[in-house]
């Protein structure tokens, strides 16, 4: 096999990864210790986000605003087979953040913002710099390190893998005119809340709250 | 005379690059070891392929070659001017002839016009025709100034890791076409496998052997079939 069809054969890890980064951010939290990062990094989905099918010729689901990892329609579409394949991500190191625009089917980075750059000269304005872009891709490519370290391991398809299925489960059930008799089957969460109260976070609009449903 | 030229390089900024503006970039990787005495190899391939404007008396649509990143004027490239310690910074220059159309449409009839006119005749073949706007391109092109591309590159010698910043498919290209012609070295776009195969990642003998066998996984529950069709 050439190195461009290896390359292409494996195109397909890169939205799997910004999937497995929204579920690993929502099941475990944001906090990540990174191999040759001096701090812990957290990684914080920001307000944008494309979900798309790597699979099938569907359509794409473009989220701005807001937080849309949260969002009704994002976990929606998730749980339509489909995969975050774009999203604009922050990362943030003690006192310094970074921000990136994160392409997935060939990782590559857009409108990339880094801390401050405090040098005046113009070459210590440069190393300064690409010192800041390397850190980014320190701590990038140790997150993505641990995804692939997972998903190549026999335990993605017994443990992780199940995990994720039940988190995309989880998210809101997606209404089909066939189902509709069904209505209990459609819950929107698990949640101890009794029924006649809403559950909703009352700081939260409704279109930017997954748990939230309106009382009938 | 490349100090004086510097004066003026507060122009450059604004743009996409390497010492200000904002940073959208591919990456890449070196391929291929770096050779012995790389640093002069490398003065003798950015020699070859530094740019050199275009000449408006010649057939040649587009420009393309290295110049000095932090003023695009400067064609005088040695390794003060290009090497950072472990980093060799080169902007990929691209001059191209833009004629608007529609100002190309209006003079090519207007030379269309004043030959019938001189010929006394009514019209012109389709050869003729073609010549008259070969003759309004050749004259347009001393008026007109080419469009000026400026992109720079950071390759970290040490990591062996290419930053070209421009995410744009053809500059890409272009660049891809440039570098390896003038360093002898082949580039992999950073992506999934690169990533995967990156140092910092790490991956053992059998963990490369399972990447290389790995299969798309399908995250929700039920039968995907019926689900993609729904979609």
């Amino acid at each position: 096999m050439d190195l461009l069809t290896r390359i292409n054969r494996v195109a397909f890890l890169g939205p799997e990864f910004l999937t497995w980064l929204w579920f690993r951010i929502e099941t475990e939290g944001e906090s990540f210790e990174v191999d040759g990062a001096s701090e812990t990094v957290e990684v914080w989905f920001d307000d944008r986000l494309v979900v798309g099918s790597t699979m099938v010729n569907a359509q794409e689901n473009h989220f701005r605003g807001g937080h849309p990892p949260t969002s009704i329609e994002a976990r929606a579409a998730l749980r339509l087979g489909k995969l975050a394949t774009e999203a604009r991500l922050r990362f943030i190191q003690g006192s310094r953040e970074w921000s990136i625009v994160l392409k997935a089917t060939d990782l590559t980075y857009g409108g990339v913002k880094i801390p401050a750059v405090l040098s005046k000269d113009d070459e210590e304005r440069f190393y300064e710099r690409m010192y800041l872009l390397e850190e980014l891709d320190c701590m990038l490519s140790g997150i993505f390190g641990q995804f692939v370290k997972a998903r190549i391991s026999p335990s993605w398809e017994t443990h992780l893998l199940p995990a994720i299925k039940t988190w995309v489960g989880q998210g809101v059930m997606v209404e089909s005119p066939s189902s509709s008799a069904d209505k209990k089957s459609q819950r929107v969460e698990a949640t101890d809340v009794p029924p006649e109260v809403s559950p909703r976070n009352p700081d939260l609009p409704p279109w930017e709250d997954p748990v939230g449903t309106p009382n009938k | 005379m490349r100090d004086a030229l510097r004066v003026d390089s507060r122009a450059m900024e604004g743009r996409v690059g390497a010492f200000s503006g904002s940073l959208t970039y591919r990456q890449y990787s070196v391929r291929d070891a770096l050779p012995d005495d790389h640093l002069a190899l490398f003065q003798n391939g950015i020699e070859r392929n530094v740019f050199h404007p275009l000449d408006p008396s010649k057939d040649q649509d587009r420009a393309i070659g290295w110049c000095d990143p932090r003023f695009a004027m400067d064609l005088e490239l040695d390794s003060g001017t290009y090497v950072y310690t472990d980093y060799i910074v080169l902007a990929m220059r691209i001059d191209a002839w833009a004629i608007p159309a529609t100002t190309l449409k209006l003079y090519t009839e207007a030379e269309v016009q004043r030959v019938m006119a001189e010929q006394k005749r009514e019209s012109l073949s389709r050869y003729e025709h073609a010549e008259a706007k070969e003759r309004v391109i050749m004259e347009l092109r001393r008026r007109i100034l080419p469009t000026i591309k400026v992109i720079d590159m950071v390759w970290n010698l040490e990591q062996g890791v290419v930053r070209f910043f421009s995410s744009s498919q053809r500059m890409n290209v272009d660049f891809m076409d440039l570098f390896e012609s003038t360093f002898g070295l082949g580039l992999m776009p950073y992506g999934a496998y690169a990533a995967a195969h990156s140092q910092q990642v790490g991956l053992i003998e059998l963990e490369r052997e399972r990447l290389e066998v790995v299969e798309p996984s399908i995250f929700v529950e039920g039968d995907y079939n019926q689900i993609t069709r729904e979609v």
